[in-house]
């Protein structure tokens, strides 16, 4: 058991190393990382400490496929399996249980760490032939996938922006639409393998105008119900709305940029905070956008 | 045509393939035959455009990529995804505006379920038929009968037969020496990085023999039973 605990943390140290950061400054950027985006989320909202334990428990829910756990199955017997859990799902939740704590909410950290620990006896994901439509037409494959992994916390988001409508909040309606970005943005964040850009019979160019045509639809699809919403009911801000919007897909368009930048690798450090930093400062988007593009061009060529 | 001269490949220090020196001609299957780790991988990644290599691969096409369907030893599939639109992902890939796939699915699939929750030889049966839907000139298949039953078996030469009567060109790797004995045309002997023989239909009874003394006899000598 203990060597299996070490070698997880040996895979994370290689982890940072492929991104190209030494691990215990990447691990000190993912803390900083962490506390500002909590306390920017404590700041903007009043509904975080719900928000907050939703993530957590998404994270958790990592922890809890069938593919994380078969190994361990393989591995161990029942009780250390347990204990190994435990302590996983343990450690991802204190930081989240740390911050409620500190914004004084007990009762939601008591029932995260609680929850966690139950989330820790048993696996999630089981194998079913249940296959969960999606409204993007069939168009394979990063919003397909995106959305059947993450649509329980789409209809979440969803859940923000009517709840803003119905207690007259148009903040928490327009914060829910920008989480539909975000989210979308992380169906782009891993590469898939080389053999699914391979098969396609045409050059970089065209390949990334479909990708991004592709997105497109899929961010139009996703977020457009939420939009119109937000017409609809907050007639007088439409402009802001549609600004947020037409934001939302650019940065959904240029993380797609910024995963063939590094393909067929993950995105690497440099190209990380470039895009971080384009997200605090969009007009930075003016020179990360073609800059992401060039380095495109090469990486895709060489397979296409 | 293809014609593969003076082919090599090296992973890092490790040569993978020397010298290698083929032509395949449009209309024939060809078989590649050898040890784990003799090659052959390597050797229809190069084909396929997939790895970098020295050495030249000359054909009648302008990038030969685009007319290669390559069947994977275990393909690849992508989670949460149906095969259907695993079927419709390969076809838009390569302009095909193709949806009918019920129609046309040979092997029974039931396509709307996860690729990935599939058996090995499903998966294998769905790639395959993936790459039959592009329309492919060229066909890679490495390993293509690995996993898939006995049916599907006889399924799967059917349509190499197919295929090499509409001109097609397919190389084939198997471990099961009787599946290339029944299709192919020439089988080719990969050893260490090198093609080490080139064999005819009259002679592969004698390959087989030679494979089966060489690759089975000799080395089960070393151990103790």
């Amino acid at each position: 058991m203990k060597y299996y605990l070490i070698l997880q943390i040996v895979r994370i140290k290689r982890w940072f190393r492929q991104l190209g950061i030494h691990p215990w400054i990447g691990a000190g950027l993912m803390l900083l990382l962490f506390i500002a985006l909590s306390k920017a989320l404590f700041f903007k909202t009043e509904f975080a400490k719900w928000i907050y334990p939703a993530l957590a428990l998404t994270i958790l829910a990592r922890f809890s496929s069938k593919s994380h756990i078969q190994p361990l199955k393989l591995l161990f017997n029942t009780r250390d399996r347990k204990l190994i859990r435990c302590l996983e799902n343990g450690i991802c939740t204190l930081p989240f249980i740390f911050f409620l704590l500190l914004n004084q909410q007990f009762f939601i950290a008591a029932g995260l760490f609680v929850f966690s620990m139950l989330m820790a006896l048993f696996a999630l994901n089981h194998q079913t032939n249940w296959t969960v439509p999606t409204p993007f037409k069939k168009i394979p494959f990063e919003f397909i996938i995106g959305f059947r992994k993450t649509f329980l916390f789409i209809f979440f988001l969803y859940f923000l922006v009517f709840k803003g409508i119905q207690v007259d909040n148009y903040q928490l309606s327009l914060f829910g639409l920008a989480l539909l970005f975000f989210l979308s943005m992380s169906f782009y964040t891993k590469p898939e393998s080389s053999y699914f850009v391979w098969i396609f019979s045409c050059k970089s160019v065209p390949f990334i105008r479909r990708k991004l045509l592709d997105a497109l639809f899929g961010g139009v699809v996703l977020v457009g119900p939420a939009l119109i919403c937000l017409f609809v009911f907050f007639q007088d801000k439409y402009l802001i709305s549609l600004l947020v919007f037409a934001i939302g897909i650019v940065f959904l368009l240029s993380m797609i940029l910024a995963k063939y930048s590094a393909f067929p690798h993950e995105i690497n450090l440099p190209q990380g905070i470039l895009y971080t930093l384009s997200l605090w400062f969009p007009p930075m988007l003016l020179i990360v956008i073609p800059l992401f593009f060039k380095q495109s061009k090469p990486k895709l060529d060489t397979i296409l | 045509m293809i014609r593969i001269s003076n082919l090599s490949k090296s992973y890092g220090t490790k040569q993978v393939l020397k010298n290698v020196n083929l032509s395949f001609e449009k209309g024939k299957v060809y078989g590649i035959v050898g040890k784990n780790g003799a090659g052959k991988t390597s050797f229809f990644n190069c084909l396929a455009d997939i790895e970098t290599y020295e050495g030249s691969i000359e054909s009648d096409f302008t990038n030969i990529k685009n007319h290669i369907g390559l069947l994977e030893t275990n393909p690849i599939f992508l989670s949460r995804i149906t095969s259907w639109e695993y079927l419709k992902l390969f076809c838009r890939a390569r302009n095909i505006h193709e949806e009918n796939f019920e129609s046309k699915n040979i092997f029974d699939l039931p396509l709307n379920q996860y690729a990935e929750t599939y058996s090995t030889g499903m998966k294998k049966k769905l790639a395959l038929m993936a790459i039959l839907l592009q329309k492919n000139d060229v066909f890679i298949l490495d390993e293509p009968f690995n996993g898939v039953d006995i049916q599907s078996n006889i399924l799967i030469t059917t349509i190499i037969d197919k295929l090499r009567a509409a001109q097609k060109t397919i190389v084939i790797s198997s471990h099961i020496f009787s599946t290339l004995s029944n299709s192919c045309d020439q089988i080719f002997l990969l050893n260490n990085g090198s093609i080490e023989k080139t064999v005819d239909k009259q002679d592969y009874e004698t390959l087989e023999a030679e494979l089966k003394q060489d690759f089975v006899e000799n080395q089960l000598d070393r151990l103790e039973f």
